[in-house]
């Protein structure tokens, strides 16, 4: 008899996922399913809008990160509309991007990983939190508190406003970075750059006292896939599209208006949201993954120095290899925080940043185009149809979440196996089930975030549906 | 140390998760001293509408509010409810307690107080009022039942004010 085990986090309105693992008999996991129903409507919503309004509307799906849909938007608006923005208005863009790498980026490895990290996965729930944290190194609490607080205020100083951003238009920017606006960001940055390393120093510590955990959770093969300078350096802004294979080898490297060419899309009959691969090598051979491991995987080199010192080391651990740890996920995450932090500065220090020139108003109508953005969790894609009044006839949109569908649905398959033994699951075990998501950072409920979710549920039911067991969680 | 901050969440462009924007545009509406201070209400942090009251805005809560936290004597969190709580209008006292998000960048009023303790050594006294929201589409209006809702609570709110002085 088959018993199936039910994980819920009952969001609401969308961002709706769970996890059902089915038991064997003998009490071994016969698959694990991470099901997402992610709200699609969006783009339906948008249709009949007029394109300059869409880097102001697209912010709006998610509150997290609001910055990388306004950027993707803004991107391929310009592209739609055939408008080179000026090179200070690029540069302001991709400032404000780092800001939202920052601010993200840090948040997850302090707030969501690192209590598992570095408390424990078997900690005590009760403390295997934030809290934890401050209760354990309050120096540091604080510290993490303020690097998220500071890519914040970077989005606010350079943007005018935290979230919902209107700085972006298509052709460039609506807003000149002033001399003391510069020197602002600039003066917290060295005590910024500080505590991100005191994270990788941590992470690193944790890594040699778990190897063998890091060695047996959710490891497997996969392609890669993300932005890349001209020479192959990690680019989280803008540049070419570059896939490799399990062993590191080029795939395809294409500009952003060849996306259709090379990604396709599976559907499964127990999730809503799509399984993008690449399309020549079919699916399920095509997998792969995005966000930090997936770009530090696809990238040859760094081009800041104490991210690129760091970046050799790490790919030292496979012999210059993809890394394919899914908790390594947390590893790179951090290296890019340090890149982003790098990249503020050499931002900030050119001649252009301070320049009054920063639109383009000559536009050369092409009716489509396509916005491609790293976002914190994933390669974020934004492809816009326009007539030639500027209204919108049609969008696509692929998330990051989406881009790692796959990779979560393995991740979570593979710990479930590795760790939970019959229905009577443990704190510990539901907690490393839950870690295999959270290393990817999904963006799974983040419009709304109203009262009244239900506490996650673990059912174990029989296979003729009977309720066997419920945990509550939450 | 200053004496309320009002704190609202939720996304305006969802329908009835807009509740708490509304009813902080209510409260600037009835509480300002300075007449620009409806034009000022941006997603920037802070505004102060009069001596005794600041608001507060966002998308959702984040863990440097826990900083701000700590300069007021009193806290009042107001965000949209769902179905399974039966009341429409729901009060309710908070303490810090930090509360674990499994997936996503998620704080709860009773997380934010609980940094404020650790990170800065107290928090206010904190109540958090929930207002039943009905629909939750891409939308910039209220419900009908949720804006009579909104339009109640704004008065318990201006009532617990008054009383606090």
């Amino acid at each position: 008899m088959t018993e199936k085990i039910t994980i819920e986090p009952v969001t609401r309105i969308e961002g709706h996922a769970k996890i059902t693992i089915n038991i064997k008999d003998d009490g071994s996991v016969e698959h694990a399913y991470l099901h997402i129903n992610e709200f699609r409507g969006f783009e339906k919503f948008c249709e009949g809008r007029m394109v300059f309004e869409m880097p102001l509307i697209t912010p709006r799906i998610c509150g997290i990160c609001p910055v990388s849909h306004h950027l993707a938007s803004a991107k391929a608006a310009d592209a739609a509309l055939g408008v080179e923005p000026p090179r200070p208005a690029s540069l302001l863009r991709e400032l404000m991007h780092m800001g939202q790498i920052i601010q993200s980026h840090g948040m997850h490895f302090f707030e969501l990983a690192g209590p598992d990290l570095l408390l424990g996965f078997d900690a005590d729930p009760a403390t295997r939190n934030v809290v934890g944290i401050i209760q354990a190194n309050p120096t540091l609490a604080l510290q993490a508190v303020n690097l998220r607080k500071y890519g914040q205020e970077l989005i606010k100083i350079v943007g005018g406003r935290k979230i919902h951003p209107n700085f972006a238009v298509p052709g460039g920017v609506n807003k000149a970075l002033t001399m003391q606006d510069r020197d602002e960001i600039l003066s917290k940055l060295d005590e910024n750059i500080a505590t991100i390393k005191v994270g990788l120093e941590l992470f690193k510590g944790w890594a040699a006292q778990n190897a063998e955990q890091i060695a047996e959770f959710a490891v497997f093969s996969s392609g890669y896939m993300g932005l890349v300078t001209p020479e192959n350096g990690l680019e989280l802004y803008d540049g070419n599209v570059r896939m490799v294979d399990k062993v590191g080898k080029q795939l395809e490297l294409f500009p952003a208006a060849n996306y259709l060419e090379n990604i396709a899309e599976h559907v499964e009959d127990w999730s809503y949201l799509k399984f993008p691969y690449y399309r020549k090598m079919g699916w399920p051979d095509g997998v792969y993954r995005v966000g930090p491991l997936g770009r530090l995987n696809t990238c040859d080199k760094i081009d800041t120095p104490m991210a690129q010192e760091e970046f050799v080391e790490y790919r030292k651990m496979n012999g210059g290899k993809p890394i394919e740890n899914t908790l390594h996920f947390h590893y790179a995450r951090l290296i890019e925080t340090l890149f982003a932090a790098e990249k503020v500065r050499i931002l900030l220090e050119d001649p252009d940043i301070l320049s009054k020139e920063i639109l383009n108003t000559h536009h050369n109508y092409q009716g489509e185009g396509v916005g491609i953005i790293e976002a914190p969790r994933g390669t974020l894609f934004h492809h816009y149809w326009v007539d030639k009044n500027g209204q919108m006839e049609k969008l696509n949109l692929i998330v990051a979440t989406g881009n790692n569908n796959w990779a979560m649905c393995e991740a979570v398959d593979s710990v479930a196996k590795k760790y939970v033994k019959g229905p009577d699951i443990t704190e510990g075990m539901l907690n490393r089930v839950e870690a295999a998501v959270r290393a990817h950072d999904p963006c799974l409920s983040c419009s709304t975030h109203a009262v009244g979710q239900m506490p996650m549920l673990v059912e174990v039911r029989d296979t003729n549906g009977v309720l066997l067991n419920t945990i509550k969680r939450g | 140390m200053k004496n309320f901050i009002i704190l609202g969440y939720g996304n305006p462009d969802r329908g009835d998760d807009g509740v708490a924007y509304y009813i902080l545009n209510k409260l600037i509406q009835k509480l300002a001293e300075k007449s620009t201070a409806l034009a000022e209400f941006q997603e920037t942090g802070i505004l102060e509408i009069n001596k005794n009251v600041d608001i507060w805005y966002n998308l959702q809560l984040i863990p440097e509010v826990s900083q701000d936290l700590a300069d007021y004597e009193n806290a009042i969190f107001i965000d949209a409810h769902t179905s399974e709580i039966p009341d429409d209008i729901l009060i309710t006292d908070i303490s810090p307690h930090y509360q674990n998000s499994p997936f996503t960048h998620h704080l709860t009023p009773a997380s934010c107080l609980d940094l404020a303790d650790q990170l800065f050594g107290r928090s206010p006294r904190a109540t958090l009022i929930t207002i039943r929201g009905y629909r939750f589409d891409f939308s910039r209006e209220l419900s009908p039942q949720t804006t009579g809702l909104a339009e109640q609570a704004l008065l318990t709110i201006v009532d617990m004010i008054d009383h606090a002085k």
